[in-house]
């Protein structure tokens, strides 16, 4: 049961096994354009920061270590966000909040807990799977939400968000509320219902495997 | 005992050096982050069909800052200039529709916004030195 409970995405520290994940996947999946940035966010946090805690392992006091990793974090988040204002101040301003967030889902990750018992390869392969499974979940949220919620599609660029493959009849039909955060929870209280139902259905599979 | 005190130290250097790095970035960057605006703005005006753009020469002795700008016409990103004895003057568009809300939007709204960049701490510090 072990290697369920450890799984980035079946386990006990997957996106939809913590509540406290919530705040960032309703807020980054509003839109794609934000979804985008904040899964870049999100991989560029995790891997610097998985380095930087890997390299600097043995001046971190292992009291404290989760107090030393939220600063390490927050710092690669804060260089993020000044790229982003470097390549469009107008996008920054749209995504400051999501990227703050960043920081948090790392410390939420728990993959800074047993950094000191793992080899440096597996830290990192787990730092990028976890990272991109967020992601990718933030990323199929906004693709439902958006042009559920608004008729279109949009991407970051220079000039702010730019919306694509807009049309009005589409804007005419979409149901707002996918794209408000009564919508989000909505959508995420169904997936999340059916993520226990394959989980449960995982958990029997193994367990009858391992009784045999 | 002697270990907890070992550990703290540890940690506020920690938290010292990476404040300090943090900060160094920052204010590294300001320039290069001032300019990025003024480019951001030109080229908003330029879209707009304004023959007026944001000199960076010009920008002596004033803080170049984005101020957004939220009324029930929606969001409006724009850019403000201040200066040390705290006056701000025009406001620069940075998204295409700010002009439209700006002008639209009652004089109160955006007072309070003005005032409320104003009243900004660090900023105002920043203005004074």
């Amino acid at each position: 049961m072990d290697h369920i409970d450890s799984h980035p995405f079946w386990g006990k520290k997957s996106p939809f096994a913590q509540a406290a994940y919530i705040p960032i996947l309703l807020y980054t999946s509003t839109r794609l354009s934000i979804a985008i940035i904040s899964t870049a966010a999100l991989i560029w946090t995790f891997i610097l920061s998985s380095i930087s805690i890997l390299a600097a392992a043995r001046l971190i006091p292992s009291r404290f270590k989760v107090l030393v990793h939220v600063f390490i974090s927050s710092f690669w988040t804060l260089v993020f966000g000044i790229l982003i204002f470097l390549f469009s101040p107008i996008l920054f301003l749209e995504i400051q909040f999501p990227l703050a967030l960043t920081a948090v889902v790392f410390i939420l990750s728990g993959l800074g807990d047993n950094m000191d018992t793992e080899t440096s390869s597996a830290v990192m392969k787990k730092s990028i799977i976890q990272s991109i499974i967020i992601g990718a979940i933030i990323l199929l949220f906004s693709l439902v939400r958006e042009p559920f919620g608004f008729g279109a599609l949009s991407l970051p660029s220079r000039e702010g968000i730019v919306e694509i493959l807009t049309s009005e009849i589409a804007s005419d039909m979409a149901i707002r509320t996918v794209a408000l955060t009564s919508g989000g929870l909505i959508l995420l209280g169904v997936v999340v219902g059916f993520y226990r139902i394959f989980k449960e259905m995982f958990i029997i599979y193994y367990s009858r495997r391992e009784n045999q | 005992m002697k270990k907890i005190i070992q550990d703290m130290v540890v940690l506020f250097v920690w938290i010292f050096s990476v404040l300090l790095l943090s900060w160094s970035l920052i204010w590294f960057t300001s320039g290069i982050r001032t300019s990025s605006l003024i480019k951001a703005c030109n080229a908003e005006l330029k879209k707009q069909g304004s023959t007026q753009s944001v000199n960076e020469e010009s920008l002596s002795n004033r803080t170049a800052l984005p101020m957004p700008v939220a009324s029930s016409l929606g969001m409006s990103m724009n850019l403000v200039f201040i200066d040390k004895k705290g006056n701000i003057g025009n406001l620069y568009p940075l998204s295409s529709s700010s002009k439209a809300i700006n002008s639209a939007t009652a004089s109160e709204i955006m007072d309070f916004y003005v005032a409320l960049i104003l009243s900004n701490p660090v900023l105002n510090k920043k203005r004074n030195n």
